[in-house]
């Protein structure tokens, strides 16, 4: 059985040629997705034995997940993984996720079943309501709706056409998950958070409450 | 006649000029040209003749002819920001297919050093 670490990156020249190693190191092959990226992050990937595919423009996280898994299913990966580039996700993690994928089609990485993870206590905030936000407007009951550490079998990953390219992917795909009854299962995994990873996350808005709405009752 | 009036005919005026000259350049197809020409043709016939607007208005139950520009001038509004963010939406999610296309099709395989 094959698998495929996809690894989305726009401007990740600081941290890439750390985690790709990482992964590596344990057996797995790669997909970096360059989003655009302006500095040398597709440059310091090409030292590496991984496939690369890049979009010529910035087009967001979903968008480069959905590139990189469209092009997995192609190539014949049997399970396809998604992974931060920011060296926020652990790559020991990784096998533990594609363990579940034998029993269920879909694996999610939770922050919230870790005791391990030192999460900072404004981000912890955050989460908190994000997920209370997911659970009562949005009907979604699941421990780390934000986790964006999960990994498919390719025959799922096929089924989930997510169209999101922003922030809104993460609930896009739950919502998938749940509206093509995938069999799923939720493992704790530790989020590593530091100055960089900090500062690269996307800022919460109500702007973003609003989007999640208005699209939960257009669908 | 007014100054306002004048003044409103004289920018009708500009605003028509600029859309033969855009027809002339083909930067717009003749379907807009007629629909842009015709909508002023109406605004510069109502600030000539006001009393159009307000023999309308009573027709349709609404007090004065300005009140019944205004409505119907907002729900134009309403309509045309729908329809652009609408059109603004499909062009984003053609492009980033487009993107996505491109990118498929011209992917690097490290481990064989090849670029497909």
């Amino acid at each position: 059985m094959r698998t495929c670490v996809v690894i989305p990156a726009y401007n990740e020249a600081r941290r890439i040629g750390e985690v790709i190693p990482q992964v590596l190191d344990l057996g797995f092959e790669i997909i970096v997705v360059d989003d655009g990226s302006r500095d040398d992050t597709p440059e310091i990937a090409k030292n590496f034995p991984i496939i690369i595919v890049r979009h010529f423009l910035n087009q967001g996280q979903g968008a480069a997940l959905k590139t990189g898994t469209e092009l997995a299913i192609k190539l014949g990966f049997d399970f396809i993984v998604h992974f931060d580039a920011d060296g926020q996700h652990e790559a020991r993690n990784i096998a533990e996720l594609v363990e579940v994928l034998h029993d269920y089609e879909v694996a999610l990485g939770s922050r919230f079943l870790c005791v391990e993870s030192e999460i900072p206590k404004k981000k912890r905030m955050i989460l908190m309501l994000a997920k209370i936000f997911s659970q009562w407007l949005l009907q979604l009951e699941f421990s780390d709706p934000q986790s964006g550490l999960r990994a498919f079998r390719a025959s799922a990953a096929d089924r989930l056409d997510w169209q999101k390219n922003d922030f809104q992917h993460c609930t896009e795909i739950l919502n998938l998950i749940i509206r093509n009854e995938l069999r799923y299962k939720e493992i704790p995994v530790k989020i590593n958070y530091d100055d960089y990873s900090t500062s690269k996350e996307v800022k919460p808005k109500i702007s973003m409450g609003w989007k999640l709405i208005i699209n939960k009752f257009i669908d | 006649m007014t100054i306002f009036q004048i003044i409103i005919l004289i920018l009708i005026a500009i605003v028509c000029f600029k859309a033969v000259r855009k027809l002339l350049k083909k930067e717009i197809s003749f379907l807009l040209f007629a629909s842009w020409i015709g909508l002023w043709l109406i605004v510069a016939l109502i600030a000539i003749f006001p009393s159009i607007v307000n023999r309308l208005a009573d027709f349709v139950g609404i007090g004065r002819g300005v009140d019944l520009i205004i409505y119907l001038s907002i729900i134009s509004l309403f309509y045309m920001l729908f329809k652009i963010n609408l059109r603004q939406n499909k062009i984003e999610k053609n492009i980033s297919e487009l993107v996505r296309k491109i990118a498929m099709e011209n992917y690097h395989d490290g481990k064989t050093k090849d670029d497909v």
